[in-house]
């Protein structure tokens, strides 16, 4: 575990090298636009498991092929579920509020390298790590009452990306990353404590940020787990660009301090472009 | 549009069959009895002040508990969980329905009771003859009552971010009057990081303990809240004024107050609510909010359900206000 550990540290940081060494030159950058839906159930929160349908999801990534696979995304979503309907409500005075949403929002910056181990026909198969970092901050909303929540994690994954093209206009692209560990950070059981409060003590958002962080712990495969998939395919418009579909799986678990559990599905219009 | 929605739907779906079940933990059912156990069950979990408010809770399920069938409507459901939750009478504790008032299971709050003895239009026109300052969203009124500062603060949140500022426009000041009648609580932290300029040395006010699992003695470890020193010390008689209505942030702001030396708390007891409240929701999307803290005074007393007592009881009535007088205030001026 730990010569393994050590692999993948050595290959995130190793120097990339000389460029005229290299075969061949290829850079991709793709935008996805998605329709996405989110299944969630935080037990610090609600017992409920919330469920809604958002076409608020981004993603960018950027791909560079050369001696190493590099491979750097920018994801971002959100959803809005609610329990039952949106309604209005009142106050003594006749002042009149409404029931909103809660709104959960998840931001990923990864970063991936790896190296290509088979080279096959129409077959790539490429190995490596993932620096994952996923940003869950959401509000839960019930009536005249809400709370912040937060789930930051940032983890080595192992990575494999397969690639198989069927011919010159059509071919398709998967990625799956499994943690090999993660420091993790989440809210407190029922949202708030008093470390809660002091780690907010100065009201500013950054600083409140930083200090939840500096809470977190280190996790293994017994507290907390994730799986991240993806496919695309490919359609070639030209030399430079492709468009496509992607689909992509994102889960999470986790136990402490109850039991968390976020499944995602999307699914992407991609624009590709090769320079 | 909705056709490539449902064909997305039947592709998790056929993806995914059974994500639900093997992933996640049962969610609670939406029907009246299961809705009455989820409800109740929260609160056995959750709530922490069960015996500073002297209730039994499962005492509570054996009276209502029965009163729930397959059939209740949903009218009915709302009247026993009102019930239910009156025998909490706490101000932290709510619940809201669609197209209905706010429930709150304090009395005083749900029903407005004494709402009207205390006036900030009366004090404005009649003790600082329309000539004073507003500001931090509302959350602060101050002026001058002759030698005398007055302040009155409707919230305790960031509206405090403007209370060094308040001490400095009362730097001539004989004294200042914080009147924190009404006050509607918000972030204690604001106050607690922003009244430094009232104390010259480190004083200890509270401390709390927050549910941090279903047991009932699954509590975090105590955490004692204290004030610090901090720039210019505003070193005058303060007098405090509350009433029924001072509530949540503003009584444990108050907590920090009564730990000044120079300060004379006038009025009549807090609410005691001094619980931070969470937020929930049941299957059919009503919500509600539970207290899940305990607070003790830095005299080991619990305020919870009983309220913090003045130095000196005042409560003005009906008749002086429509008279255009505020004896608790004139009780305060005399302090000077």
């Amino acid at each position: 575990m730990k010569k393994t550990l050590y692999f993948f540290v050595l290959m995130l940081f190793l120097n990339l090298g000389d460029s005229t060494a290299q075969e061949e030159n290829y850079n991709s950058l793709s935008l996805n636009w998605g329709y996405g839906n989110l299944m969630r159930q935080d037990l610090n929160f609600s017992k409920m498991i919330h469920n809604d349908w958002s076409p608020i999801n981004f993603l960018i990534a950027y791909d560079r092929s050369k001696k190493l696979e590099q491979q750097a995304v920018l994801k971002f979503s959100n959803y809005k579920p609610i329990v039952g309907e949106q309604f209005d409500f009142y106050y003594y005075d006749g002042k009149m509020e409404t029931a909103l949403p809660h709104s959960m929002h998840i931001a990923d910056i990864n970063y991936a390298l790896g190296k290509k181990i088979l080279k096959k026909n129409r077959w790539d198969l490429v190995v490596g790590g993932k620096l994952q970092n996923r940003f869950m901050a959401s509000d839960y909303i019930f009536g005249n009452a809400s709370s912040f929540s937060y789930y930051f994690s940032f983890g080595l994954n192992v990575w494999s990306k397969i690639e198989f093209e069927l011919n010159q206009k059509h071919r398709f692209i998967t990625n799956i990353a499994l943690p090999l560990f993660a420091y993790a950070t989440r809210s407190p059981y029922l949202s708030v404590d008093d470390q809660y409060l002091v780690d907010n003590y100065d009201h500013k958002a950054l600083k409140a940020v930083g200090n939840f962080i500096k809470r977190g712990d280190f996790q293994s495969w017994g507290s907390s787990q994730s799986f991240d998939f993806d496919l695309t395919y490919y359609y070639a418009l030209s030399e430079k660009w492709d468009i496509g579909l992607k689909y992509l799986l994102s889960m999470n678990f986790t136990q402490t301090p109850t039991s968390f559990t976020s499944i995602e599905n999307v699914f992407y219009l991609s624009a590709n472009l090769k320079f | 549009m909705k056709k490539f929605k449902y064909l997305l739907i039947v592709i998790s779906i056929v993806s995914f069959l059974g994500c639900e079940k093997t992933f996640f933990e049962a969610a609670p059912k939406n029907n009246p009895e299961a809705l009455f156990e989820d409800l109740w069950t929260t609160f056995e979990t959750d709530y922490a002040p069960f015996e500073e408010r002297g209730v039994d809770w499962q005492e509570q399920y054996e009276i209502y508990r029965p009163q729930v069938s397959a059939n209740t409507s949903d009218e009915a459901l709302f009247g026993i969980f009102r019930q239910m939750l009156r025998s909490l009478n706490d101000g932290h504790v709510s619940m809201i329905i669609p197209d209905e008032k706010v429930y709150n299971s304090n009395i005083f709050y749900d029903e407005r009771i004494e709402d009207e003895l205390f006036d900030l239009d009366l004090i404005k026109s009649q003790y600082l003859k329309n000539d004073f300052v507003e500001n931090g969203d509302g959350g602060n009124v101050y002026g001058w009552i002759g030698d005398i500062g007055y302040l009155h603060l409707v919230f305790t949140s960031d509206n405090l971010l403007s209370f060094s500022q308040i001490l400095d426009h009362f730097e001539s000041a004989k004294g200042l009057i914080i009147d924190m009648r009404h006050n509607g609580g918000g972030d204690f932290t604001y106050a607690y990081a922003e009244f430094g300029r009232l104390t010259n040395v480190e004083r200890y006010a509270h401390r709390s303990k927050t549910k941090n699992g279903k047991g009932k003695e699954d509590y975090t470890d105590w955490f004692e809240w204290n004030i610090y020193p901090s720039g210019n010390y505003f070193d005058k008689p303060l007098v405090l004024l509350t009433d029924r209505y001072t509530i949540s942030a503003g009584e444990r702001a108050v907590l920090a107050l009564k730990t000044l030396p120079n300060l004379v708390h006038i009025g009549e007891e807090t609410n005691g609510a001094l619980s931070t409240k969470v937020g929930k929701e049941l299957a059919n999307g009503w919500k509600y909010s539970v207290s899940p803290q305990k607070i003790e005074f830095h005299n080991g007393e619990y305020y919870e359900g009983k309220g913090i007592p003045p130095d000196i009881f005042s409560k003005n009535t009906i008749e002086e206000i429509e008279a255009g007088q505020d004896k608790t205030l004139e009780a305060a001026l005399e302090q000077f």
